[in-house]
């Protein structure tokens, strides 16, 4: 990462190239990461990138430059293309201006310099004995293993700075049987030495040989059991069809209009909360703005979208940004990316015991939106679906296409896990797992 | 520069790599967005180094830099790539294997006639105004946007057999789209495809043949009639897809499932695996024989083009679907010895920070014999889809599914009703089997497609595709309700 010290430098030198209002964000970090196929490491990245933008605001009218370089040359070329850019726009009637802080935000808490500094091959002999373990049971593996930081930082005219860094760690393991089994295991962490691949190991390989001679299910709609990585797939696309200031106020999104309405099951309550525990979430936005806590859905009832200056001013006196902005210019406005479900009173196992007949899902693949008005979606399942009789998973099934819509899945929940899980959504979700009835499935995999 | 590079290399086989190779990238783009007749952004973007990749005992390990100005800052960023495979090799059993290729010195550069970055960005800015004002004006229409962007890159590769290649690529794409609401009934239209358009390799003389201004008024008025249309039926019909439909499914049923590390299991973990397993090669009939697939990494005007891939290795013609018969993968040099034992020039790295991996450079479904009104005039009850919304498929590239924005019934022979929400569904072998017809040259143009995802960390790679329009039969349509 870059210090709190030199990164405040920077801004300062930055910004001293632009005879305008400007402000400048710096992101990027070191990662390393170790991809793994066909039990072995075949491939061993690594890697340092940090970027700076210039914006330069000359009255209303702005310009964006970005580069890769911070010495003296380049940042002042930069801030001159930002300059000539915004000499040639219009006036932008929108543009809130620049963010004034009194309050500088500093946050270094999810930051452990052991995760960054972790010698490779340490990493990877760890590794070594689950390879040897996969080949003598003849299954393969495949995975991912990284660990890095992370780093944002913007500084303006206005004296607003501030600056982010965290680290992650994360292990993500799949694998294959020679009988068409497949398993999944993930952990996130900001911290390195809290992953445990043995286990990860041991989860991915219990699914795969339980997921072994799938059979085929017809068509049709089931109970499922969704666990914590295909719940989270389905909060990704609320993010940015649903909750966001931008489709909600031009009513492109499900929620346009429905403020104080009651639409999902009174299980569902979601909040974006930056703040949460490993959720790695900035506490300031891409304006400079401090990010809160949103309760976005109450008890099934829709609260409000997250907000940036822009999209607040757009709905009146009432509303203030929540601080969500992204990096201006966005085309998609204000999005929540550390969306948190709340989590119910179940677990996995008794949601399994107490199916008579159902699906249980490890995750979703290549999920994508049909309408987004309707927030209808398509996806396959895979790395691990099978199917449930009588309270107890009694084979493996083929990978299933499903077409749902959001609204109909959150309507239709029968118990959420007391457990939640930190995993990748849009930026990082916090999810229970989820049971849900009258799930449709119209095709089968391979 | 290329002192640089020299003693990088050098450095590299003083530590004792068996090879190695660098890659210098200096790219700069240019991203342009207007919305509702008003500018949104535009976004310039300049960066620039070099990534080192290395094979010891047998193992890769890739390191990069973009701090060229450092030499102590470059040799450390070579032993880290070394140190990266020394701990690879350490746990890895079985011995990674070059494939021969070329020694080659050489300098390309893609053609163009008008330098976008020269254009002044007032005109590039006053020409997407115009065509979202003109989308405005059709009462109805709610939201409208163009998009530009425009990508030069220059690219210096050398390795440890001798090879050192330059290259330079231009690349420019528009696009224009319009969006009517009506309660939660949300449609869109976008010419020349959705998504930020086509993109071509060439300058701004891409743009200018686009005729975006003339195509505007057409869009506004679809997006609105389509609140009128008809729900696409829900039933097995034949299915005429053409322009960036028919490129997305060339893309995603039939270009990733051909790549090679794929087939072998490297990419299970993220991307998936492929049905087109190594027993399948040259032993499967993936389509009917009016299906000719082929990689051609070097159609001029394509994006995926250039003369050498980030390997070094010459960017060919090479046949992958031959009258419906599976014969060929996508490949680079340490998969290929899997097949055939020859790298196609399929290994691409976006940018200096990436490692090469196996890649689409441009994919492309040859033209047929048949006009597309004979494609039409031969159906009895079918349907006409274009204009990509939607796409997903499984991670062995079997079951798809897609949306388009827009489709036209077909009933005896002739186009009828619009219909809206158009969704189709099927198994890759059994859809390209029912291939009826393919459309010929005339209908076949060169698309773009600057967003294809792959490898961790994601690396976006620009790929071309060129169609036409083809004829399915017995399509299960309509079945998103």
């Amino acid at each position: 990462m870059i210090s709190l010290g030199n990164t405040k430098q920077l801004v300062r030198r930055a910004l001293s190239h632009s005879s305008k209002e400007a402000q400048v964000i710096i992101t990027g970090g070191k990662s390393q990461l170790a991809r793994i196929g066909k039990n072995e490491v075949y491939q061993n990245i690594l890697g340092k990138e940090y970027s700076v933008k210039i914006q330069v605001a000359d009255g209303k009218r702005v310009g964006n430059s970005s580069c890769n370089r911070f010495d003296g040359d380049q940042l002042k070329e930069t801030a001159e293309k930002a300059e000539l850019i915004a000499s040639h726009q219009d006036n932008d009637p929108s543009w809130p201006g620049f963010c004034g802080s009194n309050e500088s935000i500093i946050d270094e808490n999810f930051y452990s310099k052991e995760t960054v500094d972790a010698c490779f091959e340490d990493k990877l002999s760890k590794l070594g004995k689950i390879f040897e373990d996969a080949k003598s049971k003849g299954v393969e593996i495949a995975g991912a293993f990284s660990h890095g930081d992370q780093m944002k930082a913007l500084g303006n005219t206005k004296d607003c700075f501030h600056y982010h860094v965290h680290t992650e760690a994360s292990f993500t393991f799949s694998i294959m049987t020679p009988k068409g089994g497949t398993g999944w295991a993930e952990f996130h962490s900001h911290k390195l030495k809290d992953i445990n691949p043995n286990r990860l190991y041991e989860v991915a390989l219990e699914k795969a040989l339980a997921s072994e001679s799938p059979k085929t299910i017809s068509e049709g709609e089931y109970t499922v059991i969704l666990e914590p990585p295909a719940v989270a797939s389905l909060l990704r696309f609320l993010a940015y069809l649903g909750f966001g200031g931008m489709p909600f106020i031009e009513g492109r999104s499900y929620f346009s209009n429905k403020q104080g309405q009651k639409l999902f099951d009174e299980k569902i309550s979601i909040t974006d909360n930056a703040f949460q525990s490993e959720s790695f979430g900035c506490p300031f936005d891409m304006e400079g703005r401090k990010r809160h806590c949103v309760e976005l859905m109450s008890k099934g009832v829709f609260m409000q979208p997250v907000l940036d200056t822009v999209t607040a001013q757009k709905l009146g006196r009432n509303f203030t940004s929540t601080g969500h902005a992204l990096a201006y210019p966005s085309t998609s406005g204000p999005i929540p990316l550390n969306l948190a479900l709340s989590p119910g009173e179940s677990d996995i196992e008794s949601m399994i015991r107490e199916t008579k007949r159902g699906i249980l899902i490890t995750r979703f693949f290549y999920d994508n939106v049909i309408d987004p008005g309707k927030l209808s979606l398509t996806g396959m399942t895979r790395d691990g679906t099978f199917l449930i009789e009588n309270g107890k998973v009694v084979s493996g099934l083929k990978n299933l296409r499903y077409n749902e819509t959001i609204p109909q899945i959150f309507n239709n929940v029968v118990s959420l896990s007391k457990q939640t899980w930190s995993l990748r959504g849009m930026g990082r979700n916090r999810v229970p797992a989820m049971k849900v009835e009258g799930f449709k499935f119209n095709g089968v995999g391979e | 520069m290329k002192d640089i590079l020299r003693k990088a290399l050098e450095h590299a086989s003083d530590l004792g790599a068996n090879y190695a190779d660098v890659r210098f990238s200096h790219l700069e783009t240019e991203s342009i967005s207007v919305k509702n007749g008003s500018v949104l952004g535009v976004d310039c973007h300049v960066d620039w180094g070099i990534g080192v990749r290395v094979l010891y005992d047998g193992a890769w390990g890739f390191a990069s830099n973009p701090d060229l100005d450092d030499p102590e800052r470059m040799f450390k960023t070579v032993q880290r790539a070394v140190d990266l495979a020394k701990a690879s090799a350490k746990v890895n059993s079985s011995i990674v294997k070059l494939v021969d290729k070329p020694k080659v010195t050489d300098n390309w550069s893609s053609l163009f006639h008008r330098d976008p970055f020269e254009i002044d960005l007032e005109q590039k800015l006053r020409l997407l105004i115009d065509c979202s004002n003109v989308m405005s004006m059709v009462d109805g229409v709610c939201i409208t946007k163009g998009s530009m962007d425009f990508m030069r890159e220059k690219r210096f590769y050398m390795d440890t057999e001798g090879s050192e290649i330059e290259q330079k690529v231009l690349q420019s794409g528009a696009g224009i789209s319009c969006m009517s609401l009506n309660g939660n009934e949300v449609h869109s239209r976008s010419y020349p495809s959705s998504f930020r358009g086509n993109h071509q390799m060439g300058g701004y003389e891409v743009i200018e043949s686009m005729n975006l201004r003339e195509m505007a008024p057409k869009l506004a008025t679809e997006v609105v009639q389509l609140h009128r249309a008809k729900l696409c039926p829900s039933e097995k019909m034949d299915l005429i897809i053409g322009k960036s439909q028919l490129v997305l499914q060339v893309h995603e049923s039939c270009g990733h499932a051909v790549e090679l590390d794929r087939v072998l299991g490297y990419e299970a973990n993220f991307a998936g695996t492929s049905f087109l397993t190594l027993d399948k090669w040259k032993n499967f009939t993936y389509g009917s024989e009016k299906v000719n697939l082929y990689q051609d990494g070097t159609t001029p005007e394509a994006i995926g083009s250039a003369k050498y891939d980030d390997e070094g290795v010459p960017c060919t013609n090479t046949e992958l679907v031959r009258e419906g018969q599976f014969v060929g993968y996508l490949k680079s040099r340490d998969s290929a010895i899997f097949e055939n034992g020859l790298s196609n020039g399929a290994a691409r790295a976006q940018g200096w920070k990436n490692v090469p991996i196996v890649r689409m450079t441009n994919i492309h479904l040859a033209s047929g014999d048949e006009t597309l009104d004979e494609l039409i005039s031969s159906t009895q009850r079918g349907i006409l889809m274009e204009d990509n919304s939607s796409w997903s498929i499984d991670d062995r590239r079997w079951n798809f599914q897609f949306a388009t924005e827009i489709g036209w019934m077909i009933e005896k022979g002739k186009i009828t009703d619009m219909v809206k929400y158009p969704t189709y569904t099927g198994i890759t072998p059994n859809f390209w089997g029912n291939c009826e017809g393919v459309a010929n040259q005339d209908e076949w143009h060169v698309w773009g497609t600057p967003h294809c995802g792959k490898g961790q960390p994601m690396q976006v790679m620009r790929v071309g595709h060129g169609v036409s329009y083809a004829k399915f039969k017995e399509v299960r349509v309509g079945v998103s309700k």
